[in-house]
């Protein structure tokens, strides 16, 4: 056993020899090899646990507290009072079971109008001989059309302006004028019926568009719904200068109706003088 | 890095013979450590202090923003519920609106159900019965029960042309704003429902029913109405003026047919007083 030791540590001690034998032949080779040995394995690094880490945790831990106490509590501050800006909005100021009612009423109301359309438009025509009936259906016709027909049906019911031959001028210029007005009446009956007709279409139609409005949008439905109403009241207005025009020349055929009868007796007074005279 | 230098210590111990060996090894041993050794480290940056300035700037820059965006919100919040929309003022308008209704209302539909019927006799009592009961629905009978009351328009004739279609023309205008003003009561009628609708919404208590952001569209709802009841007033406008037009028609063909009269009057005196 110990001569194979023996010959086991001689054998170690002539390769040993033999190595740095080789290694001395070839040093610079050797040099070579530990240099690129050394550069390729792998070098010691830093532990994770390191004074400059406890300090970075420490930092990173009051970060996080601070963060969740100031930016946290500030955003939740914020988030509550959000959320009670939110709630009373919703269940006060537009709470969406009133807009819905409101909606509804809209077309609740849309439905009264209606009918009252359908009542206005039953035929209410009586006349009964031809040429009322003509006028009657010209004036009751609600249709702009019509209007340049009402001269000759007027004409063929209150008669023309009389010739020359038959009313001195004076009287001819009454009735001219009376008639005039009185057509011009009656025209004016059938515009405004016309026109009465497209407001309702458009009152239906701004009605309709109230029912798919929002509580933001409806008053931009209201503004045009004002200006509607502005527009209607001109009409009306309109409709009662007609009116007016009517009544202010039948007061002044009475005035006139005056004046010719004083004047007529002046004359009939001057005549009968003259004819007792001759006599 | 120490390991290294003792083996290439040995390295040129070992070489000691060859003074170009030597150099060659010193050479390499130096690429060796120079490759091996750590690189200059950078001086240690001030973790503290950069985390104290992060937390500065969270505590105090970005807390203060939030602050004052919370006292902004808060604002927002009080202003709502105390100056634009307190519940109290709204709970106020509506039992103002209630008020109204209670105070007005009632006495005004009782003071429009008096209907006065003065008729005695029996054909001028259904006329009026009939002109008077605000209801479309009977509108074919008012021709008949008028006649009976005006009397119907003289059989050819009778009456000169000219009167029958002037008479005519006068029944058909009276007859047919009779009839419209029947339908124009039914009218009046369904608006005030309308309206009594609108206002009962609009001052209900409940705030699911009624509430300021609810109110935009009764009101756009009610100007709409506004429109159609404006649309109707011009309507009954209209037969006001066909009415006072064909009045005056009438008087004005009177006029034409005295004009006419009086000129062959004066042309048959002077006829006869030439014969004598």
């Amino acid at each position: 056993m110990s001569d194979r030791f023996k010959l086991w540590i001689r054998r170690v001690r002539l390769t040993g020899r033999r190595a740095l034998r080789w290694i001395r032949a070839h040093a610079i080779l050797a040099a070579i090899a530990l240099l690129l040995a050394s550069l390729t394995l792998p070098r010691t690094v830093q532990g994770q646990v390191s004074p400059c880490c406890a300090v970075l945790s420490v930092g990173l831990g009051t970060i996080n507290s601070t963060l969740s106490s100031v930016i946290g509590g500030g955003l939740q501050a914020i988030n509550t009072v959000l959320s009670n800006i939110n709630k009373f909005e919703q269940t006060v100021v537009w709470p969406t079971q009133a807009i819905t009612k409101a909606l509804g009423m809209s077309g609740q109301i849309q439905g009264f109008y209606s009918q009252i359309s359908t009542i206005f438009n039953i035929p209410i025509a009586t006349a009964t001989l031809p040429s009322p009936q003509q006028l009657e259906s010209i004036l009751l016709s609600r249709n702009a059309a019509q209007i340049p027909n009402t001269t000759a049906a007027y004409a063929a019911v209150y008669g023309s302006v009389p010739t020359p031959q038959n009313a001195p001028q004076p009287v001819r210029d009454l009735i001219d004028m009376t008639d005039a007005v009185a057509q011009d009446a009656m025209e004016r009956a059938i515009a405004i019926d016309a026109i009465a007709d497209q407001e309702l279409a458009a009152a239906a139609q701004i009605n309709a568009n109230v029912q798919s409005a929002t509580p933001g949008s409806a008053p931009i439905i209201e503004a045009q719904a004002d200006a509607w109403l502005i527009r209607a009241h001109a009409y009306t207005q309109s409709a009662l200068s007609d009116l007016m025009r009517v009544r202010a020349i039948d007061l002044s055929n009475n005035g006139a109706n005056l004046k010719f009868g004083s004047a007529w007796a002046v004359t009939a007074q001057q005549n009968i003088t003259n004819t007792l005279q001759h006599k | 890095m120490w390991i290294l230098t003792g083996f290439f210590g040995g390295l040129m111990l070992l070489s000691m013979g060859s003074r170009r060996r030597v150099i060659a090894i010193f050479l390499i041993g130096c690429i060796a450590i120079f490759g091996v050794s750590p690189p200059p480290a950078q001086a240690q940056f001030c973790l503290p202090c950069v985390i104290q300035t992060v937390l500065t700037t969270i505590s105090q820059t970005i807390g203060n923003w939030l602050s004052l965006i919370k006292g902004v919100v808060s604002g927002i919040q009080k202003l709502y519920q105390e100056a634009i929309w307190p519940i109290s003022a709204i709970n106020l308008a509506k039992s103002q609106i209630q008020s109204i209704i209670l105070q007005f209302r009632g006495v005004i539909q009782s003071i429009m159900t008096i209907n006065p019927h003065t008729a005695t006799l029996t054909n001028p009592s259904a006329l009026e019965t009939i002109i008077r009961d605000r209801t479309s629905g009977n509108l074919t009978s008012v021709p008949s029960l008028y006649v009976n009351v005006f009397r119907p328009v003289p059989q050819a004739g009778t009456i000169a042309p000219q009167d029958q279609n002037m008479t005519d023309m006068d029944d058909a205008l009276a007859q047919d704003n009779l009839m419209l003003l029947k339908v124009s009561d039914q009218a009046q009628d369904i608006e005030l429902q309308a309206a009594n609708q609108i206002e009962s919404l609009a001052g209900n208590s409940n705030i699911n029913l009624s509430a300021p952001g609810s109110s935009a569209l009764i009101t756009a709802t009610a100007v709409s109405a506004e429109i159609k009841s404006q649309a109707f007033m011009q309507k009954m406008l209209a037969a006001v003026m066909r009415q006072e037009a064909g009045r005056v028609s009438h008087d004005n063909a009177l006029r034409k047919r005295n004009a006419t009269f009086a000129s062959q009057l004066q042309t048959n005196m002077t006829n006869v007083l030439k014969h004598q």
